[in-house]
């Protein structure tokens, strides 16, 4: 399932999946299949990425 | 292989050589990221090498069982190693590729990998073309070692051929966005 939220979020803030994946220390790719929904990341990323939109994990990763 | 040859193919592997330090410096003195795979690269990685590894278990049961079936010498031993060796790394670099989880350091340095797999598998297509006029890889009815040109020729293209599909569903998938 897409997710629709996270990639909402960062185009919110005018940022690129590439500039997302710099500040998590992840690959482009990583951040494109979690949104596409193809990849379900860990506790530990899921964080990461909440801290760097300045979200909570709710908003972006629960149902 | 004449004396030609055998130079190519020892430039060849010193411009792999070369490509694979040259990565290996950048990522060092500009901290670029590519020094370490993310949680999904590992997990494809991880995936990979498990496909690879049952590959050849199935590959070498079923030379065996082709073997003991048959009741015939059909393929060499050092035949059998070449090709399972070729189809695991084949599995394994392809689905790599294909899951974005490139070996390192080639993870920034893409189009050099690219231009020096195609310089291979170009390489390795002549060896083969020669090998098969000269009727060395099947002697008497049977597969011999000499097939290494031709396996890795066929490894390489593949690799050449996932790689540009990738790159082109890439390119779209950038464009969607």
């Amino acid at each position: 399932m897409k997710n629709l939220r996270l990639k909402s979020a960062r185009a919110a803030l005018d940022m690129s999946q590439q500039d997302l994946a710099n500040r998590v220390n992840v690959s482009r790719q990583t951040i494109n299949a979690i949104e596409k929904g193809d990849y379900n990341p860990t506790i530990k990323l899921c964080i990461a990425i909440c801290r760097e939109l300045d979200k909570t994990l709710d908003e972006l990763f629960w149902e | 292989m004449s004396d030609y040859s055998t130079g190519f193919f020892v430039g060849l592997l010193f411009a792999w050589i070369v490509i694979f330090i040259n990565a290996a410096y950048r990522s060092r003195k500009h901290g670029e990221r590519n020094d370490d795979y993310d949680e999904r690269q590992m997990l494809v990685r991880y995936r990979a090498y498990q496909y690879c590894f049952f590959l050849m278990i199935v590959f070498l049961a079923c030379t065996c069982l082709v073997e003991s079936v048959l009741d015939k010498h059909i393929i060499d031993t050092d035949a059998v190693a070449i090709i399972g060796i070729c189809l695991s790394v084949g599995v394994h670099v392809c689905y790599c590729i294909w899951n974005e989880g490139y070996f390192l350091p080639l993870n920034n340095n893409r189009k050099s990998f690219f231009i020096l797999t195609v310089a291979t598998a170009i390489l390795f297509i002549s060896f083969s073309i020669q090998s098969v006029q000269q009727g060395t890889i099947i002697v008497d009815g049977v597969l011999t070692g000499n097939c290494m040109e031709l396996a890795c020729a066929v490894l390489f293209t593949t690799v050449c051929i996932v790689f540009l599909i990738k790159r082109i569903v890439d390119k779209k998938e950038d464009e969607q966005q």
